[in-house]
């Protein structure tokens, strides 16, 4: 980590990722139909935006403004998912309305709160993109460390279907699966992105464990008794920890990608809920609109920004554990 | 050499069955039926479903299923679409050439240009202008490739820029740009790979020596040193060939190519599983073909490499 | 420094502008910012570029403005002789399966209805509510409607010389039957046939087991008469399907798979011959790009445009001067059902309540962008099966209040959703992941449900995943349309209560009255009377809210201003009297 933050990239990468996992993080704080705090009724409301009382179902921080005796807004007034069906604006044009003091980021066409998806959409991409890696990382250290410890016919069953995964465009397979799976929970769509990623990881460290199992430590350890459990536990899977560090902080960038890809197809994230792919799509359909450039720009930037820092920590992740060594 | 490669066919055999089983089972688990997506029909047309299914053999156990596929196949017999009935060899025949083109060229173009890219900038690592570049690659790497087809598509196809290209399909120049688009995440990694592995080659020992002989740079860069860092130039690009494929299905669907991508989300879409099966086999077939020749391109790269050693 | 001009650097200018020059840095952080402010900024740029193409548009309006025929998408007659000769290209926003009707699964609705349309021709054609002779030079019913004589045109051929007979029209009956056949749609209209006679090449003679006025009707005006020689085989996959062989104005040429179809004109027609040379369907699915291709005056027949696309053409000068819009209100219309057969919504109260909250002005200003024109009918609404005094539910939330708190629901755990004992009141809204309809609709009503206090969400699954799951009566709410092709139609299928179990009443709607009315009409054969029922049955529907009916499709579509003699229809155009000026 000290290496990282030394390193010109990684720090960078890593403020820009802080930045955007805090948002992700205060996502609801940041932009929501209810305030941080009101007054309304006799009764005070500690972030209400975050606990979502029943008391205040149904209301917004429009509809308490003319009610409440005093309230603390959030930085943005807005859900992500509030429509103007809530928000009750009237406007002499149809939304999509241009950015402007009540909207920063515009709002698409149903009066959405272009700023307010973003930020909740920050908090979907992220996950997606970090869940994704995890199960991969966990499934390929697993199925990585059994093939290449045990060898044998283990290793030839294991390395066919690395090389079946590997192959085939998994495009497909996530096609199939998740117009089996579809439903509105972020589960189906992290864990079929996981198992399609899990490859490059148990590929390496295959390779890593097949490496280190002749160095010294191994085979001391071997000799002193230790179980094969123990030395893949202890010994190699920690070893080859670095290099799948690098993998999967590639695969992150590339899972909000996939993302992206997916919403496009209509198998991502279920509308309504707000990710940057869904933002992005919505966009593509309303293309035609001149002059909802907001719609394109801003989903746009947010994912190159953060695929970029992911990557650029990649980058740096590699130097430094290539300087360890 | 003729023993490797036939070992290696024969190897292909269970990674075939693999795929294939595994798409299969995909597609048969998904909820809904080939013959129930009109819901006009109904009533007695109930039973005409029911004929329907029980001709094309969907009522029997899935295990049976698979296999009448199998022996099929193996007569090269696909079967008929289960929409619009034609027979899936016609379906498949006259997508894959359009696939072929657009991730063909892509290919090509990619590593084409990958080669002297990552050499410029393996040598000149310290120029400010390969520094820009190799950051560039790094930020090309992190844009979605629909949003590059969107702005590619407003702005040079159609009046409002330059109307250079048509919106759809491949006539008249229309490939260029999806073409454009899958070269792109190509070229990046590709670069990066050549790159990568060449200043590995150039920190080698042989490298110093060749040097050292007082062979010019340019003769120890392109001769000696790229020879050796191709090859795992080579093995990427036979693995990078059946995602080239994959990443089609979207810029098939905004560029509007009715090729294997197109063909094969719509027939998922549709619960069309001869044709999901047969663009499953296409591909299975592809990218095992594409490992094999990567393999086999190994040796003449490297003649050090024996065939015989992975046998 | 605009985004143009970091584009026009990569794009024009070979030797190439610097995109970016070395800064030389001012704090420590150097080295980092060396690398990454360039790759920072031409991304940036070049979404700029992209929302600067957009925002230019408007700005840069001419002069002369739409006129108003332009803006209402009326049709300006131009007169004049027809021109022979010349092509029509059309844009299609869907490839058609097969070029049949018959095939269930070949039947597209509209999209077979047009490229069909031109190729095959019934025995009687639909003008103004009237059947009038076409393939049929006449026809006479029995009194009690049991039978019908049809006499045939003579000298008809077939697209291949082939002349049409008797023969032919048993033959595709023969098909319709055959009960291995996807066929279902005109077997379930013609279910009351009993057996067809061709006493000669000229006469079929059919006879009825019981009378229904919608089998004469689907026989004379709807079922298309293919070719006996060509209806030998697998029926599944006759070449038929695919090159189409009929009697119509145009015959069929080619049909290039994912891009295009062709068809040109029959110049051995019987009738009035077409003016067009060639007609050409052009399948462009994606809007977006069908819009470009539209602007580049790609199509000279446009079709499916979107009401955002629609409204955003107002404003296109390029647009205006070159094309005239068509609008009008298609016999289809998009409606939300609730499962009847759960107790939630089988009170009515509870179904009134949920339609006296659809907040149908912000729909129309924010989806169809008051392009639709709302429905309260299951039948033709500009035809007198329609009560003009039912009037759509209003928007009004209170009301709706009334009616749950009249009906035991009251929120009584204070979570701010309605229970009645023990059990919310929540509706899960099951959507199809390709409506982008839907997609937009939704999510305001599910705004003002929430408001209400009623628990609602959307549930996305794929298009076979939802027919399954509709079939399977496994939803609370679904959102489907129906559609016809004429005025004539019976809603026996979809409304009454015999047909819940497994036929097209889906929502499980059931009414006693409403069967009884369904019964009578079947049998009515006077339109006048058979209207006067259908009115009570809309009164019926309505009290019952037995489905909230939106908005009608309209047709949004655009021709080129030299394209002539183009009508709209309830059976889309007629191409036969279209023709193209100089």
């Amino acid at each position: 980590m000290k290496r990282l933050w030394r390193d010109r990239g990684g720090k960078w990468a890593l403020l820009a990722l802080l930045f955007m996992s805090l948002t992700a993080l205060f996502a609801d704080v940041l932009a929501s139909d209810l305030p941080l705090a009101v007054r309304v009724d006799g009764t005070t409301w500690w972030l209400p935006c975050v606990t979502k009382p029943a008391a205040l179902r149904g209301q917004s921080q429009l509809s308490l403004a003319s009610s409440a005796e005093w309230m603390w807004r959030t930085p943005i007034h807005f859900g992500p998912l509030q429509t103007l069906a809530v928000t009750g604006e009237d406007r002499p044009t149809p939304p999509p309305w241009a950015p402007d003091e009540t909207h920063w980021l515009g709002t698409d066409e149903l009066g959405r709160d272009v700023a307010a998806r973003l930020v909740h959409g920050a908090r979907v991409s992220l996950l997606v993109g970090l869940l994704t890696m995890i199960i991969a990382v966990g499934v390929g250290l697993l199925i990585g460390g059994i093939a290449g410890y045990a060898g044998g016919l283990t290793d030839v069953v294991l390395s066919r279907v690395l090389e079946v995964m590997q192959t085939f465009p998994l495009v497909f397979f996530l096609i199939a699966l998740l117009s089996v799976l579809r439903t509105q929970s972020l589960w189906p769509l992290v864990i079929a992105l996981g198992l399609t990623r899990w490859t490059e990881v148990a590929r390496l460290v295959r390779a890593e464990v097949l490496s280190l199992e002749s160095r010294e430590f191994v085979l001391a350890a071997r000799a002193l008794g230790a179980s094969p459990a123990r030395i893949i536990a202890r010994h190699l899977i920690p070893n080859a920890l670095g290099p799948v560090l690098v993998v999967a902080t590639f695969g992150v960038g590339s899972a909000i990608l996939l993302e992206t890809a997916l919403s496009f197809l209509g198998i991502g994230v279920a509308p309504p809920t707000a990710s940057w792919g869904e933002l992005l799509t919505e966009a593509h359909r309303t293309l035609h609109h001149p002059g909802a450039w907001w719609l394109a720009v801003f989903p746009g930037l947010a994912i190159a920004l953060t695929v970029l820092s992911v990557n650029a920590l990649g980058e740096a992740v590699r130097r430094s554990s290539n300087s360890a060594r | 050499m003729r023993r490797y490669v036939l070992r290696r066919l024969l190897l292909m055999i269970p990674t075939f069955l693999g795929i294939t089983l595994l798409t299969f089972v995909i597609a048969q688990l998904a909820p809904g039926d080939p013959f129930q997506l009109d819901l006009e029909v109904v009533g007695p047309g109930q039973a005409v479903i029911d004929l329907q299914r029980t001709s094309k053999g969907l009522d029997a156990p899935l295990p049976l299923q698979f296999g009448r596929w199998l022996s099929r196949v193996v007569r090269f017999d696909f079967g008929r679409s289960f929409i619009d009935q034609r027979p899936v060899t016609e379906k498949l025949g006259e997508a894959a050439p359009r696939t072929a083109l657009v991730a063909g060229l892509a290919l090509v173009l990619g590593f084409g240009l990958a080669v002297p890219l990552g050499v410029l900038l393996a040598t000149r690592a310290r120029r400010w202008w390969a520094r820009v570049l190799s950051v560039l690659l790094v930020a090309a790497w992190s844009v979605p490739t629909f949003w590059i087809a969107v702005i590619l598509l407003m702005l040079f196809a159609g009046p409002r820029y330059f109307d250079w290209f048509p919106v759809q399909g491949l006539a008249e120049g229309g490939f260029v740009l999806p073409v454009i688009c899958l070269t792109w995440p190509t070229l990046v990694v590709a670069t990066r790979q050549v790159r990568s592995a060449l200043e590995d080659a150039l920190a080698q020992d042989y490298v110093k020596a060749a040097r050292a002989r007082g062979i010019p740079e340019r003769r120890v860069v392109w001769r000696h040193a790229l020879r050796n860092s191709l090859l795992p130039v080579v093995t990427m690009l036979g693995l990078h060939l059946p995602h080239l494929v994959g990443g089609s299905v979207v810029i098939e669907r905004i560029f509007g190519i009715p090729g294997m991508g197109l063909l094969a989300f719509d027939a998922i879409g549709t619960r069309d599983y001869p044709t999901v099966m047969g663009v499953a086999t296409v591909m299975a077939l592809v990218t095992m073909l594409s490992m094999l020749l990567v393999d086999l391109a190994y040796g003449f790269i490297d003649p050090r490499i024996r065939l015989e050693r992975s046998a | 420094m605009s985004g143009a001009g970091y584009l026009s650097a990569g794009a024009h200018v070979p030797e190439g502008l610097p995109i970016w020059r070395p800064v030389k840095p001012k704090w420590p952080t150097r080295a980092f910012r060396a690398n990454v402010r360039p790759n920072v900024r031409p991304l940036f740029l070049l979404v700029l570029v992209a929302a600067s193409s957009c925002t230019c548009r408007p700005g840069t309006a001419v002069d002369a403005g739409p006129s108003a025929d332009w803006r209402a998408g009326r049709v300006v007659e131009v007169g004049g002789a027809p021109k022979e000769g010349g092509a029509l290209t059309v844009r299609l926003p869907l490839e058609p399966v097969g070029l049949t009707r018959l095939h269930d699964r070949f039947n597209e609705g509209t999209m077979t209805r047009i490229t069909v349309g031109p190729i095959y021709e019934t025995l009687a054609r639909v003008r103004d509510g009237q059947l009038q002779p076409l393939l049929a030079r006449s026809w006479s019913e029995s009194d009690d409607h049991l039978s019908l004589s049809i006499t045939l045109r003579s000298g008809v051929t077939f697209h291949d010389g082939q002349p049409l007979g008797s023969a032919d029209v048993k033959a595709t009956l023969d098909a319709v039957f055959e009960p291995k056949n996807a066929t279902t749609a005109f077997r379930g209209n013609l279910e009351t046939l009993e057996r067809v006679e061709t006493p000669d090449a000229q006469t079929v003679i059919i006879h009825w087991k019981r009378p229904y006025f919608l089998a004469t009707w689907t026989l004379l005006g709807a079922l298309p008469v293919l070719p006996a020689h060509g209806l030998v085989g697998d029926f599944d996959t006759l070449p038929l399907h695919r090159a189409p062989v009929g009697t119509g104005p145009f015959r069929f040429v080619k049909w290039e798979a994912g891009s295009s179809l062709t068809y040109a004109r029959n110049d051995a027609y019987w009738g009035q011959t077409a003016h067009l040379a060639q007609v050409i369907f052009r399948f462009v699915k994606d809007d977006t790009a069908a819009i470009a291709a539209w602007e580049r005056g790609e199509f000279d027949l446009m079709t499916r445009i979107s009401p955002a696309a629609w409204r955003a053409s107002e404003s296109n000068p390029k647009l205006w001067a070159g094309y005239q819009r068509v609008f009008f209100a298609e016999n289809t219309w998009v409606w939300l059902g609730f499962n009847q057969r759960k107790p939630l919504f089988a009170d009515v109260r509870v179904r009134k309540a949920l339609g006296l909250l659809f907040p149908m002005e912000l729909v129309a200003r924010a989806v169809d962008l008051g392009l639709e024109p709302r429905t309260t009918c299951p039948y033709f609404p500009d035809s007198k099966s329609c009560d003009p005094e039912v009037k759509p539910l209003p928007f009004d939330p209170p009301a709706a209040k009334k009616l749950l708190a009249d009906a035991g629901w009251a929120d009584r755990d204070a979570d701010g959703v309605l229970d009645r004992e023990g059990v919310k009141l929540s509706v899960a809204f099951l959507a199809s992941a390709q409506s982008p309809k839907m997609a937009k609709l939704l999510p305001l009503y599910l705004d003002t449900l929430k408001q209400a206090g009623i628990d609602a969400r959307i549930e996305t699954v794929d298009v076979s995943g939802y027919m399954s799951r509709v079939r399977a009566h496994d939803f609370d709410a679904i959102a489907l349309s129906w559609s016809t092709a004429d005025a004539v139609q019976d809603n026996f299928q979809i409304l009454h209560s015999s047909q819940a179990a497994e036929g097209a009443n889906y929502v499980g709607y059931s009414n006693p009255q409403v069967d009884t009315l369904l019964t009578a009409i079947r049998a009515e054969f006077d339109l006048e009377k058979r209207n006067a029922l259908e009115r009570q049955v809309h009164r019926l529907v309505y009290d019952d809210q037995a489905y909230l009916f939106m908005g009608r499709r309209p047709t949004l579509d655009a021709f080129k201003r030299k394209v002539r003699g183009l009508k709209p229809s309830l059976g889309w155009y007629d191409l036969s009297a279209v023709w193209i000026a100089d």
